[in-house]
């Protein structure tokens, strides 16, 4: 955690939504009587590149308030979860019966502000097999098609993109990762797939991800990876942590058929 | 083979329950467990189980079952009526709340209640399976543990079930002594028996789809209300709604007019939570429920006070309802009295059973 430089303003405010902190950094509010909801703001925008620029900070700073979080919860922290410039902070039940709300913003906020500016998530690399085969990237053709580029200028962009993991959601084992070019931030299909195939590499948004098993899906499929993004038996039982670095490692299809085999042994 | 209970027909949709898998939000992983966490304890500590043993969530039509030895069990939640097929011929007995022993051999069969949806049957010595990320709960949604039980299962029952069922029916006999016990079942207490006390104990009422009026859910303004207009705001807190059969433990989907006149604006996936009313474009409003996503793309116009958990559970198709405005004091008020509650039936459950 860094230090937060500066004096800020912070404002209390109180409406029928609940209570709410707010400052120009960040804001803590209630949601409903049991969350506490950090969310750091993304700047005024600009130019994309600008942008781009705040949302890293932001994530990174909500990075940094997860890590810390999880080493050493507050007492009142019964769980947390993040999006990429929001946290979610889940009350114990004892301290929503019992608590005074404004004191666990406060305790928040306090920790949300040594945060900012945080510089690189702590995550571990992690590294993952995909194979890019014609029968296993269903959508690869057409992403090349609406780029306007070759479809191995789309593989070759994935493989060398710095990506990290700037949201854990939707599903176990499943991260969003932030780091693609912008030419590749290409919208979801106009309508989600009833049943995406499991290990599917796929693109949306702006955002790559495997999907960790099989699930309606809307995104874009470019190959597929073989390797257990979610496993209950281990620990920790998810590959990808938030803030992790991640990269992606071609492989032929005989080795991807191998690597497939493994996962069922 | 141990003790163990069967499904014959699994019901309309029967799951293996605990008190899920809290402190995994960071993996993308709902708690799940029980939807009415205190109901499911109450089944437990009837048969004399720990809070956090396994047991089976029924829902609107129950299953059918047997046991292979005599058995302790009791269901809470939804009134349901357990009609028990035996040597002694086939009885009905409206006993929710409260520990009934049934003979070996015994087949079971939940029937739909008149009011309410859910139910939780505990069984002494709890249902014996392995423990997946500490819980032995099925998460339907994120396919993890026991999938939702499709009929043909053998659960064994816990290493300690015949030990605890004795003890059931033994205290239930000096009960049985006090005149406590219900008619039929005090003529005969061998082993063929169905022991059914006359006592219970009640838990705080749901409001269930059988009251004239709506059921009423006490709910704050969420993050994203104020970018609704006026109008969309005020039909959101006078609209009645109905529960949608499309309905799961993930989420309650809702039938009524829509609010998507200007259509609800997208934002950017967030932390939501149990509670959570979103609002997708369609304009329909979704409560999450146990089985919810961790983060969630669509605006969350309300978000429904976390004391009313053991109502959502109860909302079975058809169930009528509306939003009313609540704040965190009123919030705090309910919180102390269901902890309270806990306390009084806690103290009556060991009174009863001499523990």
């Amino acid at each position: 955690m860094t230090q937060a430089s500066g004096s800020f303003s912070t404002r209390i405010q109180k409406s029928s939504a609940g209570l709410s902190l707010r400052s120009e950094t960040h804001t803590v509010e209630i949601c409903g009587n049991d969350m506490i909801l950090v969310v750091f703001s993304l700047g005024k925008g600009g130019s994309q590149a600008a942008r781009a620029r705040d949302r890293k900070a932001a994530n990174q700073a909500v990075c940094a308030l997860m890590s810390h979080l999880q080493s050493q919860p507050p007492m009142f922290v019964a769980d947390a979860v993040a999006g990429v410039n929001t946290l979610g902070v889940m009350l114990r039940l004892q301290d929503q019966a019992q608590g005074t709300f404004v004191d666990f913003l406060s305790a928040i906020d306090y920790l949300a502000r040594q945060c900012l500016g945080a510089v690189s998530p702590p995550g571990k690399t992690v590294s993952l097999h995909a194979c890019f085969d014609p029968a296993l990237a269903t959508d690869l053709e057409a992403v090349a098609q609406a780029t306007g580029r070759e479809p191995r200028d789309v593989v070759k962009a994935l493989l060398e993109a710095d990506l990290h993991a700037e949201v854990v959601g939707f599903m176990p084992g499943f991260a969003y990762l932030g780091g693609l070019p912008d030419w590749l931030a290409i919208p979801r299909r106009p309508s989600p797939r009833p049943s995406v195939p499991a290990g599917s590499v796929a693109i949306a948004g702006g955002q790559a991800a495997v999907y960790p098993s099989a699930t309606p899906g809307g995104w874009n499929l470019l190959g597929q990876c073989p390797d257990l993004l979610f496993d209950p038996q281990k620990q920790p039982p998810v590959l990808i942590a938030l803030g992790d670095r991640v990269r992606f490692e071609e492989i032929s299809r005989s080795e991807f058929e191998a690597r497939w085999a493994q996962r069922f042994r | 083979m141990g003790p163990a209970i069967q499904i014959v027909r699994p019901g309309l949709l029967t799951s293996v329950q605990d008190l899920g898998r809290p402190g995994h939000l960071g993996m993308a992983l709902s708690r799940g467990g029980a939807m009415d966490t205190a109901a499911a304890r109450l089944a437990n500590r009837l048969v004399g189980n720990s809070d956090r043993a396994a047991l089976l969530e029924i829902t609107g039509m129950g299953p059918t079952i047997t046991v292979t030895n005599r058995t302790g069990l009791a269901w809470t939640g939804a009134d349901f009526a357990l009609e028990v097929r035996s040597a002694q011929g086939t009885q009905q007995w409206q006993a929710s709340h409260r520990p009934v022993v049934v003979p070996a051999g015994a087949q079971l069969r939940w029937t739909p209640p008149s009011k309410g949806f859910r139910s939780w049957v505990a069984f002494a010595g709890g249902l014996d399976l392995p423990e997946v990320l500490g819980s032995h709960s099925g998460h339907l949604a994120a396919a993890l543990g026991p999938g939702r039980l499709t009929g043909g299962e053998t659960l064994a029952l816990g290493a300690l079930a015949d030990q605890q069922t004795s003890r059931l029916d033994a205290a239930l006999r000096r009960s049985s002594a006090q005149d406590d016990l219900a008619e039929s079942a005090a003529k005969d207490s061998g082993a063929d028996a169905v022991m059914v006390p006359r006592w219970h104990i009640p838990m705080q009422p749901f409001e269930g789809n059988e009251s004239v009026e709506a059921l009423r859910l006490p709910a704050f303004e969420g993050r994203h209300f104020q970018s609704l207009t006026q109008a969309q705001q005020i039909r959101l807190w006078q609209s009645e709604y109905a529960v949608s059969p499309q309905s799961s433990r993930q989420g309650l989907r809702l039938e009524g007019t829509p609010i998507n006149d200007p259509a609800p604006p997208g934002i950017a996936s967030e932390p939501v939570r149990f509670g959570t009313v979103q609002l997708p474009p369609e304009g329909m409003p979704y409560i999450l429920l146990v089985e919810h996503q961790t983060t969630g793309g669509y605006p969350r116009v309300l978000e429904v006070c976390s004391t009313m958990a053991a109502t959502l559970a109860q909302a079975g198709p058809g169930t009528r309802l509306r939003f009313i405005p609540t704040d965190l004091a009123s919030s705090q008020q309910r919180l102390r009295e269901q902890s309270l509650q806990w306390d009084a039936i806690a103290a009556a459950i060991a009174a009863k059973l001499g523990l």
